[in-house]
């Protein structure tokens, strides 16, 4: 996945819908509006009008998040490639948000508890929700490889 | 290829991962003092407050060994190591054959000569057996008392005092976590401890004390005052655990055993990895980025160890800090600070820079994105054209020119 | 200047604060400021007096909490001071300036098109289903000789004619009126489809000349970006005399808008006003005109055929006599519905004629005069739908030019505020943080799209009517019919009354 950011127009619809597909519900409105999940996005559009540009985990081959978490949480998945961390299992210590050099892995709070935010590429969906969502394909997906 | 890998952390399990990256086949073994599987040692405080449960302290899935053709000797101490003969002694006699081992033997706990205390009137903190005995101990509206205000002293804190314990800090330096926090952020810290209930004694140290009567401790400090606890911890500091390496031929031993830059200590085939490294700062990054370099090159890898800047990611009753580099430094001496501070919201952020390098990085309760500022700081990134933004509230890439980072996010 | 704002909004925001999740969406895209974030209270608001009705928020917002609606104005009903002319008097009166607008004339004029009705065929003559049987919608455009041979006796020689795969174009709308993006939308949409687009006057850009053979290159009273390659390069080329949405006067194109890329395609300083008169300085007659029609043609070696494209005015069929006298191969007529970036108000409403009676009066002149095959007749001018197309086709046109309806189909929706180069959508407007919006990958797309419907659409009338190819349909109103018109209406559209037969 990467970002067309001469494409991106800073609507922040990819983070909204990045929350969404991340709740219970799977739904915009509950996901705010019931789930308390707002802020919770894993990917964060940086804004220097006009300028705009989402930044997101890359998936890296030698992850540092993963090197440096201490809990065991974060994780590479040896088949698809994709870095996600466990969220039951983390424990907020925020070492993964020190360790990423793309500053792409978030301090956060869900459920009540601290958990590191980060992209999983929407493991469990055909195309990651921010890319499915963009209104501008800013956002493109070659799916399957890393 | 048989491997055998003494310590059983973080930097062991990286690794067995490092060895199977290249050798799918050849057995591997760990010996384990401790009687549990890999867990992050920072995990303990964690575990202490509840934070996190016995199920979620297991590094790695339970199926990992089987998986990977390993074999955990679980509560298995190695005694001796036959050089020549290239096998390890265990402490039920037996004898393990290498054809690579590694030391991975990590970190004990220092303890300062305590006048008057027994080994049974203190607890360290370093691992689960350490956190599981003050588990037992600490009991709500007991007054604890911790002698070091690092890292570990703080993390011990916090447990005690979401367990209900008051806490009393000791600290030898004239700030708490000294190499890191600078005057004004190590204010910052302690007057937030204070806030929450913590006494906070500096310039001080334990010298000794003795058990009372009804079991509680009276504690005499270097500058004649005395203290009263129910319990005392000691986090000072590790060191490293090299006790196996002492006459080792060939090897050479300072605070701890020094290894070229393919991680060998000197003799064939016996690599080092993490706490026990000379040189290395005991952090769970560098153990895990050294496990994982030993083992591949364990496995006929060729590969030169790097290193990265310490960096260390704490934090305790709600106040967060991530440090990296050299941070404990005034201006002057060719340092340049860079500062922003919200004392309502307890927000300290300190970069220092260096001929327009970032050096060192401080962040206090604001954190998003610290790993740019360390991918800065690793890559050694001139920061001039853009050192104006690197402090505001949403500094990103889009503040540094497109060269820099385009083509490493379209990769 | 006076402090009380006298114009009540003309619009105003509803948020359902029930599905609102502040996600701020419409704050960040709104384009005229309507919608506004207060962190310190954490509110989402508007501002109803700067909403246009653009709809941008609306569509975007991820849980339609968001629509705009008409202000009532409450002042006391008055047929004859509609709230329009009030708020456009008290516009002047504090500024003292000319009422500006853009896209097309909105007022409730008859639309011919919705008097006229197409034939179908039943019984005695069959109709022919275009999935079935070859349907030919290409058209050619330019000059055809009188006779078999007769290309010998032309004094300046023949150009050849242009094919297109749809009898639809897209219309001149130049980069600077409209941005690079939506510009790069039509010329990739154009190729992709076997058509053409229209560069407008104000050039080609250098990295869109992968699209030249697609396109219609306009030299207009200010001959912006006009040079030897932009010529050579181009399939036709246009003179642009004058336009539906502004007959008779020319246009400006301010300073702001006048970026570095635009300013080296339309070879001016960057940031000066791009100011085209209103007439041609050297065109004051059909000698002139001829002048330079043959002058392009040379400079292009006669393979290029030269269009001359009109506003439709009240004498248009003795013009398009004239020009395709001055040897012209394409007639471009525009009518008084054709959009513009910029008009003043009064001229766009109040100026022009239908495009439906100005093409029958023309094809009605050209047969007469038979002079008819000399020229493309190309319609233009609020074409909304296939069947505005066909109908037009069946009035005497060759193709048709749409814009607006290509705009459309590239988000836009008609707020009529392209003069203040706040375009929320990305098209009419040059604010690098809005032109991002138009994707050209995605304009492309959608034009294309429209194209491939309005063209099956065109051949399932086509075949209802049991024709299968357009150029039977061209000037054959015999396939239309009126609805509720005069017979002066009747006799101009040269169509008979719906209910005669044929």
């Amino acid at each position: 996945m990467y970002a067309r950011r001469e494409y991106c127009i800073n609507c922040h619809l990819c983070e909204v819908y990045c929350v969404a597909a991340h709740s219970k519900s799977r739904d915009v409105w509950k996901a705010f509006k019931r789930e308390g999940l707002r802020g919770t996005h894993r990917l964060r559009v940086e804004e220097r009008r006009p300028e705009s540009l989402p930044v997101h985990c890359r998936h890296c081959d030698e992850p540092q998040c993963v090197q440096g978490c201490i809990s065991g949480a974060m994780v590479k998945d040896p088949e698809t490639g994709i870095v996600y961390c466990h969220e039951d299992k983390c424990v907020g210590c925020w070492t993964c948000v020190a360790s990423c050099p793309y500053g792409a892995v978030r301090p956060g709070y869900r459920n009540g508890r601290p958990v590191a935010l980060k992209c999983d590429l929407c493991r469990d969906l055909l195309e990651p929700a921010c890319v499915a969502h963009c209104p501008n394909r800013a956002l493109v997906y070659e799916g399957g490889t890393t | 290829m048989r491997y055998v890998i003494i310590g059983n952390s973080v930097a062991a399990i990286n690794a067995c991962q490092g060895i199977r990256e290249l050798d799918k086949e050849g057995p591997i073994t760990i010996v384990s003092a401790e009687k549990y599987y890999a867990y992050g040692r920072p995990l303990i405080s964690y575990w202490l407050e509840g934070k996190t449960g016995e199920d979620k302290m297991p590094y790695l899935p339970p199926d990992f060994y089987t998986r990977h053709n390993i074999n955990v000797l679980l509560g298995r101490k190695a005694l001796r190591i036959h050089w020549e003969r290239q096998e390890v002694e265990l402490d039920d006699g037996s004898r393990l054959p290498y054809d690579r081992l590694l030391i991975a033997t990590g970190g004990k706990a220092i303890v300062p000569p305590l006048e008057g205390l027994q080994e049974e009137d203190y607890v360290t903190f370093l691992n689960y057996d350490d956190a599981r005995r003050l588990a037992e101990l600490a009991h709500p509206g007991k007054e604890a008392v911790i002698l070091g205000a690092g890292p570990s002293g703080l993390k011990a804190m916090e447990s005690l005092v979401s367990r209900g314990l008051k806490v009393t800090m000791v600290e030898l330096a004239p700030r708490i976590w000294s190499p890191v926090l600078d005057t004004e952020a190590a204010t910052l810290v302690t007057s937030f401890l204070r806030e929450k209930g913590v006494r906070v004694i500096l310039e001080d140290t334990i010298l000794g004390g003795s058990r009372k009567e009804g079991g509680k401790l009276k504690l005499n400090l270097k500058s004649g005052k005395e203290l009263e606890a129910g319990l005392l911890v000691v986090a000072i500091g590790v060191r490293p655990n090299v006790e196996l390496l002492e006459q080792a031929p060939g090897v050479t031993l300072k605070r701890g055993v020094v290894v070229d830059e393919y991680l060998n200590v000197g003799l064939p085939g016996v690599f080092a990895a993490g706490d026990v490294v000379d040189g290395n700062p005991p952090l769970l990054p560098h153990a895990a980025a050294q496990g994982r370099l030993a083992g591949r090159n364990m496995a006929g890898a060729r590969e030169k160890y790097k290193g990265s800047l310490p960096y260390n990611a704490l934090g305790f009753l709600g106040l967060h800090i991530i440090s990296m580099g050299i941070t404990n430094c005034e201006p002057g001496q060719g340092y340049e600070i860079l500062v922003q501070k919200e004392e309502n919201e307890r927000v300290y952020r300190k970069l220092v820079l260096q001929n327009n390098r970032l050096i060192g990085a401080l962040f206090i309760n604001r954190l998003e994105r610290a790993g740019l500022y360390r991918w800065l700081i690793e890559e050694k990134i001139d920061v001039l054209p853009f050192k104006d933004k690197l402090l505001q509230d949403d500094f990103g890439f889009l503040d540094l020119p497109p060269a820099l980072w385009e083509a490493r996010l379209k990769e | 200047m006076s402090a009380i704002r006298m114009n009540p909004p003309e619009f105003r925001v509803v948020r359902d604060e029930e599905k609102c999740i502040k996600c701020l969406v419409c704050v960040r895209q709104c384009g005229f400021e309507a919608q506004q974030y207060d962190p310190e209270e954490d509110r989402v608001y508007s501002l109803d007096e700067n909403c246009v009705a653009c709809q941008r928020c609306v569509c975007l917002c991820p849980t339609r909490a968001l629509r705009i609606e008409r202000n009532p104005v409450p002042y006391k009903l008055n047929a004859h001071w509609t709230p329009e002319h009030i708020h456009n008097i008290n516009k002047q009166a504090a500024t003292g300036g000319v009422l500006l607008t853009g896209m097309g004339n909105d007022k409730p004029y008859p639309a011919y098109f919705d008097r006229l009705l197409l034939n179908a065929s039943q019984v005695t003559n069959p109709s022919i289903d275009p999935l079935r049987e070859p349907m030919e919608l290409r058209t050619y455009l330019g000059s055809r000789p009188d006779y078999l041979g007769g290309e010998k006796d032309r004094y300046f020689g023949p150009t050849p004619l242009v094919p297109i795969e749809t009898p639809i174009m897209f219309t001149a709308i130049s980069y600077g009126a409209i941005s690079h993006q939506a510009f790069e939308a039509l010329a990739r949409a154009a190729k992709a489809y076997g058509t053409l687009f229209n560069t407008g006057e104000g050039g080609l850009p250098e990295d869109l000349y992968e699209y030249a053979d697609h396109a219609i290159v306009q030299v207009a009273s200010g001959r912006f970006g006009v040079h030897s390659e932009y010529l050579n390069a181009a399939r036709v080329i246009e003179i642009k005399i004058g336009q539906g949405a502004k007959p008779g006067i020319g246009g400006h194109l301010p300073g702001e808008k006048i970026t570095a890329s635009i300013a080296a395609t339309r070879m001016i300083p960057e940031g000066t006003d791009a100011l085209s008169p209103a007439p041609h300085h050297d065109i004051y007659s059909i000698e002139d005109l001829r002048q330079l029609i043959l002058t392009l043609k040379e400079a292009t070696r006669y393979t290029k055929p030269v269009s001359v494209k009109i506003a439709a005015v009240h004498n248009v069929a003795a013009i398009a006599s004239g020009i395709a006298r001055a040897g012209a191969d394409i007639i471009a007529i525009d009518g008084f519905r054709g959009g513009t970036g910029a008009a003043p108000l009064m001229i766009r409403d109040h100026v022009g004629i239908p495009i439906e009676l100005a093409i029958a009066a023309v094809d009605q002149r050209l047969r007469e005069e038979g002079i008819r095959n000399r020229v493309s007749l190309v319609a233009a001018g609020g074409f909304r739908s296939s069947a505005d197309v066909v109908k037009a086709i069946a009035l005497g046109a060759d193709a048709v030019y749409i814009g607006t309806a290509a705009l459309v189909a590239l988000g836009c929706h008609l707020c009529q505020k392209c003069y203040t180069g706040k375009c929320s959508w990305g098209i009419a407007t040059q604010d690098p943080y809005k032109t991002r919006r138009l994707n050209p990958e995605i304009g492309a797309e959608r034009l294309y799209n429209l194209l491939h419907g309005w063209s099956h659409e065109i051949k399932e009338m086509l075949g209802g009517m049991g024709i299968n190819s357009i150029e039977s349909l061209r000037g054959n109103r015999l396939h239309l019919r009126g609805v509720g018109l005069t017979e002066a209406e009747l006799k101009l559209l040269g169509v008979k009354h719906a209910g005669e037969g044929m």
